[in-house]
């Protein structure tokens, strides 16, 4: 007797009609493996939907209603925006989604992603290419000409984690935040955490508020 | 004699708040390097400990052999590592009589001399006219440091005129080296304050930790539960 693997309930969540359609098409040679289905102002029920597409950057959505999605719905919230720059990335993450993907991803990596969340992998997180996103390439060079990476390490140092809350914040090594901060550190012209932190302020990061997860090193509150 | 390794409050900071250098090697990597370079000037030597003046913090390698164990039990402090000789330029000695000298004293000398210091050698890191940290090694042996005083200051690139031997017999700065994570966290916790308080209020950096202080002074509470505080506040704020 052949089993018939159930198929990935993906619902859209307060998305243009456009982006349904293109999400649809994306995920159309793909067949039985998954479903889809747009929910405008209400959310699937609980248990309906194993994924959720969110654009927490398309207005009225805010990146507080991740956390509420996930708890009501009990799905994995994968954001999926254009124009991001690596601050939102990182905002994101934080915000509660298991991944976050430019729209301009193409189907077979839109199909992986959401499948890599639904089973809890790491799926990696990307901001969008430069060409869409004119914000981010303003922010990486008045950002010191910080990479990618080592501007997202930066963005959560601003806010105050150490670097086990850091690395697991981005999914990366303790040793990879090191070596970051130590790359980022010589671009910035700072010799330390502390004036990396005001350099961060002065820069435009934000001083995030962690979810509370990250804030757990172990200091006395 | 086993090799140095570095206390569990050292790889912690490290692993926390490092890196603590900008270019070249891991710090303790480095130490660790430089440790063995004076082992084969001084064998009998069982600890180093590095502060840095800027950050207020220290970290130590010692020995992990039974001897060293016994400094785990001695709370006893003194001052830090006297750098009183980069002024003058010369060599300071302590003798174990001038700490005898004062009654108070006895009982620290009798506690380092169970824990098998015997001499301690501190070196000033000076960059420009200023000193921006020191480095602090401890033996075994009376005299152990006598004779190598440059070539251990160029181990570290120290400042070997600076040296002043037998100022740390109780190895107080491994006390303080415990401390390095705690102040470390502090330190964040106050600069993510002040820059909350650039961001809101539009301060500039002196501007706004003037302000912090002085609302931890007014309020007669220590800078960090300020700080913890407006932390905490924005964290409420986004919610």
């Amino acid at each position: 007797m052949t089993t018939v693997p159930k198929p990935l309930f993906v619902a859209i969540v307060d998305d243009f009609p456009i982006t349904v359609l293109g999400v649809t098409a994306l995920l159309r040679p793909f067949g039985r493996r998954v479903r889809v289905a747009a929910h405008t102002g209400r959310l699937p029920q609980p248990g309906r939907a194993d994924v959720v597409l969110y654009d927490p950057f398309v207005p009225p959505n805010t990146l507080g209603r991740i956390r509420e999605i996930t708890r009501e719905t009990g799905a994995v919230v994968l954001v999926c925006s254009s124009g991001m720059t690596e601050a939102q990335v990182v905002d994101a993450m934080m915000a509660g989604a298991a991944a976050v993907l430019p729209k301009s991803v193409d189907g077979p990596t839109m199909m992986a992603a959401l499948e890599g969340v639904a089973t809890g992998e790491r799926v990696p997180s990307a901001p969008s290419p430069e060409p869409e996103s004119p914000t981010g390439s303003r922010w990486l060079s008045e950002s010191g000409g910080l990479s990618s990476q080592e501007a997202a390490v930066v963005s959560l140092l601003v806010a105050g984690l150490n670097n086990q809350d850091i690395a697991a914040a981005l999914h990366m090594s303790s040793n990879a935040v090191r070596a970051h901060l130590q790359a980022a550190y010589r671009k910035m012209g700072v010799t330390g955490r502390t004036d990396a932190i005001l350099w961060g302020v002065k820069h435009g990061f934000q001083l995030h508020a962690p979810a509370a997860p990250l804030l757990n090193d172990g200091s006395q509150r | 004699m086993s090799s140095m390794e570095p206390i569990p409050e050292t790889v912690e900071a490290v692993e926390a708040f490092g890196p603590f250098t900008i270019d070249g090697p891991d710090m303790i990597d480095e130490l660790r390097w430089s440790s063995e370079m004076v082992r084969q000037l001084v064998p009998e030597c069982i600890g180093i400990t590095l502060s840095s003046t800027k950050d207020g913090v220290s970290f130590t390698l010692a020995s992990s052999d039974d001897d060293v164990a016994v400094l785990d039990a001695i709370q006893y402090t003194v001052g830090g590592p006297c750098v009183e000789a980069v002024a003058a330029e010369q060599v300071l000695t302590y003798t174990q009589e001038d700490f005898l000298s004062e009654a108070g004293w006895q009982l620290f000398a009798r506690a380092t001399a169970a824990a098998s210091i015997a001499s301690t050698l501190t070196l000033p890191i000076v960059v420009g006219d200023m000193v921006t940290g020191s480095i602090n090694l401890y033996a075994t042996t009376r005299d152990a440091f006598a004779g190598h005083h440059a070539e251990i200051a160029e181990i570290f690139g120290a400042w070997a005129p600076g040296a002043v031997t037998n100022a740390d017999l109780s190895f107080s700065t491994r006390t303080v080296s415990e401390q390095a994570p705690l102040v470390l966290r502090e330190q964040v916790r106050i600069q993510v304050a002040v820059g909350v308080l650039m961001s809101d209020q539009g301060l500039d950096v002196e501007t706004a930790r003037a302000r912090l202080y002085d609302a931890a002074h007014r309020a007669g509470v220590t800078v960090i539960m300020v700080a913890e505080q407006l932390v905490s506040d924005l964290a409420d704020d986004e919610q």
